[in-house]
C-alpha cells in the first residue's frame, strides 16, 4: 500500500457518499427524455446561500436532510453566523453528478514507465464480505483501496524509477510487489514475499510495508497491525510515521475501536507526528462514532444545536446525519427529520406523530407539510397557520401548505385570495422554485382558461433526463437546439389540456391572442394548423395558415402555396408541407418538445404522429371544465380521433394523388418522402404495405429520377 | 430494378461477412430455446421470477428461496470521452443462502461528454465487469444494462463479443433491452447473448404505444425478447404472454409487504417456479 496520507479525503468521500446517497436508484431503462425541473422536489427552493441565512422557502417531504438540520435551527431560533454558512457551503458538490475520477488511472500511467512488463489490468476497489446467520448470507461491499492509495502508489514508483531506473531490478521488484498488493483490494490473500539482505535498504523497507498494507486489504487485520507496528518502531524507515498512522486504520477495520482510540491519542500526543495530527484527529472522530455511536449522538446534538457552533461543523452534522441514518438515539430534531423525510408516495403518518413534537415552530410545519384534508385536527392546523408572520423563516411553509390544504378541502376561495396575496401581494421574498410551486397551485382552481394558461406558463430551473437517477438537472442545451433556456414552458397537464380538450375554434382563438408565450404561441399553432389539416377543418387551416407563416417562417412557402392552391389542389398542398418538415403533428409534445427542427427527420422517430394520436384520453386533473364541452369536442373529430398515423394518412394522399393528377411534378419526392416515414415514422413499424406501394410507384413511374436513386429499400417492421 | 428490403439486405450481408471467416471462433451461442451442447444453467433456462437488487441497502431474507432468483446490480459504470468512472455496489445485500444470482452491471454514456468508444475504453469496461461480476459469490448470469444508441450498437456488440469470449461458456449472457430493439429493430440479431430483456416501464413516449400493442396480442418480433419481461411495481401491467421469466423493479428498496404486494399482481401463470 503506498503511503496513505490524509484520512481527510476518505471521510470526505465516505461522508459525500453518505450524505448524498440519498438519489434515487437508476432505473433500467431509456433512451431517457429530457424533462425540465419547474422545482426540485429535494432541494430548496432559495440558494444554498438565502437558505443558510434563513430564507427556507417552502419546506417540503423528503428534502435532503442537511437542509432539515438549517431549517431546524432557524425555525427555533438558531441562527448561524456568516462563518458556519460558509462552513456548510463547502457541504455541497457543485454538482451532484460529478464524477470521481477513476483511481487506476494514475497507478496505469505511472506504471506504464516500467518497460517489459505487462499491462496493467483493471483494478477493482471493492471487497465484499460475506456473513452468514441463520440461513441468509449478508454481502457487505466495501471500498476496500481508496483513491489516495494509487495515487501515492505511483509517486512512490516514480521516485523510485528517479533513484534506479525505469528498467532496473529494484523497480520490477517493486511493481511485482505493488501488484500482489492491489490484488487484494477485490479478493484472495496474495501476500509479497520479504527481500533478502541483498537488497537496498529503500526497497527492503518498501517491501515491509508493502506486505503489511497487503494484509490490510486482505483483511487479515491483527497481522497488519503487528506489521505496521514494527515498522513503526524502525528508525530508519521511510514508513515509520504513516505506520503509526495505520495501525489505527488497521484496527478501526478490525472493529476495535477502543484500541484504535488509544492509537490515535498517542499520535495526537506525539509532537514529532505533528504533520498527522489532523489526520489522526478525523479518524479518532470516525472511531468514536462507530465505536459508540450513542455517546457520540449525545455530544453531537448537543453542540449542533448550540447557539454557538464549533469546528468542524461540516463532519459534525456529517457524522451526525449518519447516526440518524442508523436509527440511532432519540431527540427532537431527530423525530422532526424523520417526520420530514417521508417520502410522498409512503404510508401517511399517523396523524398525530408531528404533534407529538414539542410546540413551536418545527412541529407546526412538520403538521402542515404531512397534513392531508382529512387530518384531524386540521383547522387548527389551519388557524395556527394564519399566525406566521411574513418575516418568519416558516412563512412560505405554512402559506403554501395551508393553501393546498384549503384546495384539499374545497375553500377554493380563500385558497385563491391567499394565493394571490402570496404571489402578488406579500413582502416575502419568492424564488423561481417556489413561485412555479405556487403557480401551479393557484393553476389548478383557475376556472379561466387564459388565466389558467398564464399561470402555467413557467420558467424552468434548469433540463435534465428522466432517468429518475438524479433530481440536479444538469443543462443538456447542448443536444438540444430547438430549445433555450430561459423560455416558458408549460406542464404535462396542460399540454393534455392542450391536445385533448380544446376544439380548434378555441385554439385558434389562443394563438391568434397574446396569452401564451414563445415557444409555446408557434407550436400550438403549428400543431393547430396540422389538426385542422388532417381532421379536414379546412376554413381554420386556412385561417391559421398567415400565422403560421410569421411564426414559423422557415414554412413560409409552404403556407403561400396551400394559400394559393385552388379546392383540388389544397389538400396535396397540405400533404406536401408535411412530407417536407415532419416535425408537424396535430398535437403538441411535451416538455421541451421535439429534439429536432421541424423541417428535419428526427433519427429517434419522433416524426409525424401515430395512429389514434387524438383518441380520447382521460384529462388530467386541472382546472374545472365541462365535460359536456370535452364530448363536444371530441366528438367534432372525425371517428373520434382515430386518425391513421402519419406514415399511412400520407401516403393514402400521395398514391391517390399519383393516380388522379401523375402530371404533378412533385410525386417523386413525395413517394420518397413517403418511403422514408414508413421507416421514421412513430410506431415500431407495420407499415409494410404502405412503403412497398410508395416504393414500386416511384421505381416504375421515376426510374431515372434522383429520388428513386436515394430510394433503394422500402421497409417493413 | 431488383427489390430489395432491408431483411434482405441484412441477410445477405451476413453471409457475406460469415463467409469472410474474419470473426473469431465463438463458443457455441446458447439458446433459450434449443438445449446445447453444453446447456446454460438449468435456473436460467427455465421460467422464473427474478427481483432486481438495486442501488440501495436490501434485506431480502424474506424471498422464498430457491425459486426466486436475485438479479444484483454490482456496479455501474460511467463512460465520457476517453475514460471511465466506476461505481461499485457499496450497499450491503441479504439474501437466502439459497438464492440463486445474476450479476447485473449498468453501463451509462455521459450526454454531455460522449464517449470514444475506442479499443481501450472497451477493454476497461471488461475488465470492470470481469472483476465485478466474479466479486459476486455464485453468480449463475451476467446481465448488462446499456440502452445503447444507435451509434453506441458497435462497441456494444464488440463488448459482448470480449465478455462471451472470457466468460465460461455455460454461463449465460442477458442484456435489459428497450421495447423499441424487440418490436421493430434488428440489430439483437448480431449478439452473442442468450436474453434480451423487454423493458416494459419508463418507456416515456413510446409507452402507450408498446402497451396497446401487447393489448392487441401483438408480440415481439425478436425471439431473443421472447423469453422474457422486466416490469416494475409502480406502473401498471402490461399485457403479459404466460410463461416467461419476469424481472421485477421496484423504485425503492424491497420490503416484505412490497414483494407479497407485487407478486399477487402478476398473473397466475406466470408465477411457475424455476425448480
Amino acid at each position: 500500500m503506498a503511503p496513505f496520507r490524509h484520512r481527510q479525503g476518505v471521510i470526505a468521500l465516505t461522508a459525500w457518499l453518505a450524505m448524498f446517497s440519498v438519489c434515487m436508484p437508476s432505473a433500467a431503462c431509456g433512451p431517457y427524455s429530457i424533462v425540465a425541473f419547474f422545482w426540485l422536489p429535494r432541494d430548496p427552493g432559495p440558494t444554498l446561500e438565502q437558505f443558510l441565512a434563513g430564507h427556507l422557502g417552502i419546506l417540503d417531504h423528503g428534502q435532503r436532510a442537511p437542509y432539515l438540520y438549517i431549517a431546524y435551527r432557524h425555525l427555533t431560533g438558531l441562527d448561524m453566523d456568516a462563518d458556519n454558512q460558509q462552513a456548510l457551503t463547502s457541504l455541497w458538490p457543485q454538482n451532484h453528478l460529478a464524477s470521481v475520477p477513476d483511481p487506476n488511472q494514475a497507478w496505469r500511467e505511472a506504471r506504464q514507465r516500467v518497460p517489459d512488463l505487462e499491462s496493467p489490468g483493471w483494478i477493482s476497489t471493492t471487497r465484499s464480505q460475506s456473513v452468514e446467520e441463520n440461513g441468509t448470507v449478508t454481502h457487505n461491499y466495501f471500498l476496500n483501496c481508496l483513491g489516495d492509495a494509487f495515487g501515492n502508489a505511483a509517486k512512490t514508483l516514480t521516485a523510485r524509477i528517479d533513484r534506479f531506473g525505469a528498467g532496473s531490478p529494484e523497480v520490477r521488484a517493486w511493481v511485482e510487489a505493488q501488484e500482489q498488493v492491489f490484488a487484494n483490494c477485490s479478493s484472495g490473500e496474495t501476500i509479497p514475499q520479504p527481500l533478502g539482505a541483498e537488497w537496498d535498504p529503500l526497497i527492503r523497507w518498501d517491501r515491509q510495508y508493502q506486505i503489511a498494507a497487503a494484509h490490510f486489504y486482505a483483511t487479515h487485520y491483527p497481522q497488519a497491525v503487528q506489521r505496521f507496528r514494527e515498522i513503526s518502531r524502525d528508525p530508519d524507515s521511510p514508513w515509520r510515521d504513516l505506520a503509526a498512522y495505520l495501525i489505527a486504520r488497521a484496527l478501526i477495520r478490525d472493529g476495535q475501536f477502543n484500541a484504535a482510540n488509544q492509537e490515535l491519542e498517542r499520535i495526537l500526543a506525539a509532537p514529532r507526528l505533528d504533520e498527522w495530527h489532523e489526520p489522526a484527529r478525523r479518524l479518532l472522530a470516525f472511531s468514536r462514532l462507530r465505536g459508540a455511536p450513542a455517546g457520540r449522538l449525545e455530544e453531537l446534538t448537543r453542540q449542533l444545536l448550540a447557539t454557538r457552533l464549533e469546528a468542524p461543523l461540516r463532519q459534525n452534522l456529517t457524522d451526525y446525519l449518519w447516526l440518524l441514518d442508523h436509527d440511532q438515539g432519540d431527540s427532537t430534531l431527530r423525530d422532526w427529520m424523520q417526520t420530514m423525510r417521508l417520502l410522498m408516495d409512503e404510508p401517511a403518518p399517523a396523524p398525530a406523530v408531528a404533534l407529538e413534537l414539542p410546540v413551536g415552530l418545527p412541529r407546526l410545519t412538520a403538521a402542515l407539510v404531512t397534513a392531508t384534508g382529512d387530518t384531524p385536527g386540521l383547522e387548527v392546523l389551519l388557524a395556527a397557520a394564519t399566525e406566521i408572520s411574513s418575516d418568519s423563516p416558516a412563512f412560505l411553509t405554512t402559506a403554501y401548505h395551508r393553501s393546498r390544504l384549503l384546495v384539499a378541502t374545497g375553500r377554493l376561495e380563500e385558497a385563491r385570495t391567499t394565493l394571490d396575496w402570496i404571489l402578488n401581494d406579500s413582502p416575502a421574498e419568492l424564488s423561481a422554485a417556489d413561485q412555479n410551486r405556487l403557480r401551479l397551485l393557484r393553476a389548478e382552481i383557475t376556472p379561466e382558461l387564459d388565466d389558467y394558461l398564464r399561470l402555467v406558463a413557467l420558467e424552468p430551473l434548469g433540463l435534465g433526463w428522466d432517468d429518475g437517477s438524479s433530481t440536479v438537472p444538469g443543462n443538456p442545451v447542448s443536444v438540444f437546439p430547438t430549445y433555450r433556456l430561459g423560455q416558458p414552458l408549460i406542464p404535462d397537464s396542460a399540454v393534455e389540456l392542450l391536445n385533448h380538450g380544446l376544439h380548434t375554434t378555441e385554439l385558434l382563438r389562443l394563438v391568434e391572442g397574446d396569452v401564451l408565450p414563445d415557444p409555446w404561441r408557434k407550436r400550438l399553432t403549428l400543431a393547430t394548423w396540422t389538426r385542422a389539416v388532417v381532421i379536414g377543418e379546412d376554413k381554420i387551416a386556412r385561417a391559421i395558415a398567415p400565422l403560421v407563416s410569421t411564426l414559423a417562417p422557415e414554412l413560409a412557402d409552404e403556407m403561400t402555396a396551400y394559400l394559393e392552391a385552388g379546392p383540388e389542389d389544397r389538400q396535396f398542398a397540405a400533404v406536401w408541407t408535411l412530407l417536407r418538415f415532419p416535425g408537424l403533428s396535430p398535437v403538441l409534445r411535451w416538455n421541451v418538445g421535439r429534439r429536432t427542427p421541424v423541417g428535419e427527420r428526427d433519427s429517434l422517430r419522433d416524426n409525424g404522429w401515430c395512429a389514434d394520436v387524438l383518441a380520447q384520453h382521460e384529462l388530467p386533473k386541472q382546472i374545472v371544465r365541462d365535460a359536456d364541452q370535452i364530448d363536444a369536442v371530441h366528438a367534432s373529430w372525425p371517428s373520434e380521433g382515430r386518425i391513421p398515423a402519419s406514415p399511412d394518412y400520407l401516403g393514402r394522399l400521395v398514391l391517390s394523388r399519383a393516380e388522379n393528377h401523375p402530371e404533378d411534378s412533385r410525386l417523386a419526392e413525395a413517394l420518397h418522402r413517403v418511403v422514408e416515414a414508413t421507416r421514421y415514422g412513430c410506431g415500431f413499424g407495420g407499415y409494410g404495405e404502405m412503403s412497398r406501394a410508395a416504393f414500386q410507384l416511384l421505381h416504375q413511374r421515376f426510374p431515372d429520377s434522383p429520388w428513386a436513386e436515394q430510394t433503394p429499400y422500402w421497409f417493413d417492421s | 430494378m431488383k427489390r430489395w428490403n432491408i431483411t434482405t439486405g441484412l441477410v445477405t450481408v451476413g453471409l457475406a461477412v460469415a463467409c469472410c471467416c474474419t470473426l473469431p471462433q465463438l463458443p457455441p451461442k446458447l439458446s433459450v430455446f434449443a438445449p446445447a451442447k453444453e446447456p446454460a444453467s438449468d435456473r436460467f433456462l427455465t421460467p422464473q421470477t427474478i427481483v432486481w437488487a438495486w442501488e440501495r441497502p436490501e434485506s431480502l431474507e424474506f424471498l422464498p428461496s430457491p425459486e426466486i432468483v436475485v438479479a444484483v446490480l454490482v456496479g455501474r459504470l460511467r463512460l465520457a470521452a476517453d475514460s471511465m468512472t466506476p461505481f461499485p455496489r457499496l450497499q450491503p445485500l441479504t439474501l437466502p443462502q439459497s438464492t440463486s444470482r445474476i450479476a447485473v452491471v449498468r453501463l451509462e454514456s455521459d450526454p454531455r461528454q460522449r464517449p470514444d468508444l475506442g479499443n481501450e475504453q472497451r477493454q476497461q469496461v471488461v475488465a470492470a465487469i470481469l472483476a465485478w461480476s466474479t466479486g459476486l459469490p455464485g453468480f449463475k448470469a451476467l446481465q448488462i444494462d446499456f440502452d445503447a444508441t444507435v451509434t453506441e450498437r458497435v462497441f456494444y456488440r464488440q463488448l459482448l463479443t470480449d465478455l462471451r469470449r472470457q466468460l465460461p461458456a455455460t454461463l449465460p449472457i442477458s442484456i435489459t433491452a428497450l421495447a423499441s430493439w424487440c418490436l421493430g429493430d434488428v440489430w439483437l440479431d448480431e449478439l452473442p447473448i442468450d436474453e434480451a430483456v423487454p423493458m416494459l416501464f419508463r418507456m416515456g413516449k413510446d409507452a402507450t404505444l408498446v402497451r396497446t400493442k401487447l393489448a392487441a396480442g401483438a408480440d415481439f418480433n425478436h425471439p431473443l425478447c421472447r423469453s422474457s419481461y422486466g416490469i416494475s411495481s409502480d406502473e401498471p401491467l402490461p399485457t403479459l404472454r404466460p410463461g416467461r421469466r419476469l424481472y421485477l423493479f421496484h423504485p425503492r428498496a424491497w420490503t416484505e409487504p412490497a414483494f407479497t404486494t407485487f407478486r399477487q399482481r402478476l398473473p397466475a401463470t406466470s408465477l411457475t417456479s424455476g425448480v
